[in-house]
């Protein structure tokens, strides 16, 4: 995957991203890390194109991500939020099958079958015909990620997945993301769980205050070698 | 421990219910007993049974209709006012918010005598329900608002992101749900338009209201008649009631 920022700035009331550039080559699943409000999720929002930055440009694999390829380019992203934001009036399989069929034109009879091994591979089969309310949170969330799944995106793309989880559910999802890899796909993704970066990523950034202070292999968690990573790498040891 | 059992304890709540039943039924038995002279019949009023019938179908009728074309209007309305077209989006506000302050009696007579009128168009059942469904056209636009606004904006970044039309939106994901939540506002607009209905008989539209007036004054049976009438509309609007009450219990 090759991820290419240049000079990005973000506003809302207060500079949220301060002239981020990087560029990542050659790694398949890249983490943001950083404090509640550094700017991660942010840059997971720009890299999305969910928003735009002021300035800067943003270049992902071959894509680039404005305004007027945005279409083109998500229809090759999978999406999973902190919450499962399923539709909650439609049933886990439903959430995926009304994706492929009314929306990438399937046949219901294909949406079944591919909703049906997605599901299946979450470990959901006895959850399938359940609507969101009616399942666990961590069940919920599976299924979410099955619902990204469900489009083959090439590029995964992960905010907090299990922030709105406790431990145990936490775990549950974050051993079926560890089983993506083999799936041979891309991921960008934002999380808190220190332990999980070090097995599955590859690639590191930590931002802080709107800045991208360090990056490198995961190694750098080790080795710091900015004052801010040491600090905030002794400060989440203690959790 | 108490032992002392109060009236509470005593009997059974459905009992109790009865009771004030009886309570109201009592009071109406005084009144009537007060304000009839002659004896008390409900024979004559039910000889024009089969008028009664037709009045009776064509409130129920009149009322669907208004409902259901209130319904429309209303998610027009709705789609108006959130128009990024400052001129449709006041096209709307203004016709809420006029609806909103003018009296149905008031606009069932704008509807039928001016309105009407000046399009040459005389046909009072449908000047009627266009009336009705004016009147119920804005308070349904507000209920979409508010179904509507409920639903979690996560969900449209989801729907953006997989590439869901405008249409398909509101298809697929938005109006199902708003479908569950309006279920009892829309009960409550069914009631609505029934009482609201009885207005029409200012312009002879044949439905209870006016229908118990032509009996009354051809009988005479001026008490009979208007119990009959609010017993008429009890009778629709209590069964309703009580569907909206299970509605909103299975939708918990």
């Amino acid at each position: 995957m090759k991820i290419s920022l240049k000079n990005i700035t973000k506003y809302y009331d207060k500079k949220v991203l301060d002239d981020i550039s990087i560029e990542i080559d050659g790694y398949s699943s890249v983490a943001i890390i950083g404090l509640s409000g550094c700017g991660k999720s942010t840059l997971l929002r720009l890299i999305s194109g969910i928003e735009y930055p002021l300035e800067g440009e943003i270049k992902i694999n071959d894509w680039e991500v404005t305004k007027e390829n945005e279409k083109e380019y998500q229809s090759h992203l999978g999406f999973v939020f902190q919450k499962h934001n399923l539709f909650p009036h439609l049933t886990l399989k439903e959430n995926i099958t009304i994706i492929l069929e009314k929306i990438k034109g399937q046949s219901k009879d294909e949406a079944n079958e591919r909703s049906e091994e997605l599901l299946e591979m979450l470990h959901l089969c006895d959850e399938m015909d359940k609507k969101p309310a009616n399942v666990s949170g961590g069940q919920a969330q599976r299924a979410s990620i099955a619902r990204a799944l469900s489009t083959k995106p090439s590029l995964l793309i992960l905010d907090e997945p299990t922030a709105s989880l406790d431990p145990i559910l936490t775990h549950e999802v974050l051993m079926e993301i560890k089983h993506l890899k083999s799936l041979g796909k891309d991921f960008i993704f934002v999380t808190h769980e220190l332990a999980f970066v070090r097995n599955f990523a590859d690639y590191v950034v930590f931002i802080d205050e709107g800045k991208i202070e360090e990056h490198g292999e995961v190694s750098i968690l080790d080795n710091p070698s900015t004052d801010r990573l040491k600090a905030f790498m002794k400060n989440v040891s203690y959790e | 421990m108490k032992n002392n059992k109060t009236f509470r304890d005593l009997i059974s709540k459905p009992i109790q219910f009865l009771l004030a039943v009886l309570v109201y039924i009592g009071f109406i038995i005084f009144v009537i007993s007060r304000v009839t002279q002659d004896n008390f019949s409900l024979s004559s009023i039910f000889e024009y049974s089969n008028l009664l019938k037709e009045a009776f179908k064509n409130t129920m009728i009149i009322s669907i209709y208004a409902v259901l074309f209130g319904t429309i209007l209303g998610f027009i309305l709705y789609l108006f006012r959130e128009s990024k077209i400052y001129f449709i989006k006041s096209c709307a506000n203004i016709f809420i918010e006029v609806m909103m302050g003018t009296p149905l009696l008031v606009l069932v007579f704008i509807t039928s005598y001016f309105i009407g009128e000046s399009f040459n168009y005389s046909d009072d059942y449908v000047l009627g329900i266009m009336a009705l469904t004016a009147y119920i056209g804005p308070y349904m636009a507000n209920m979409f608002k508010g179904a509507i606004d409920s639903i979690d904006p996560q969900q449209y970044v989801v729907m953006d992101l997989y590439g869901f039309s405008g249409y398909q939106k509101y298809r697929y994901i938005i109006l199902p749900q708003v479908a569950m939540r309006m279920m009892p506002p829309l009960m409550n607009n069914l009631s609505y338009a029934i009482k609201g209905s009885s207005l029409l008989y200012v312009t002879a539209v044949t439905e209870i209201f006016y229908a118990i007036k032509l009996i009354q004054s051809k009988t005479f049976a001026f008490t009979e008649g208007y119990l009959v009438l609010w017993l008429a509309y009890l009778a629709i609007t209590l069964p309703l009631t009580l569907l909206n009450k299970y509605i909103e219990s299975r939708q918990v």
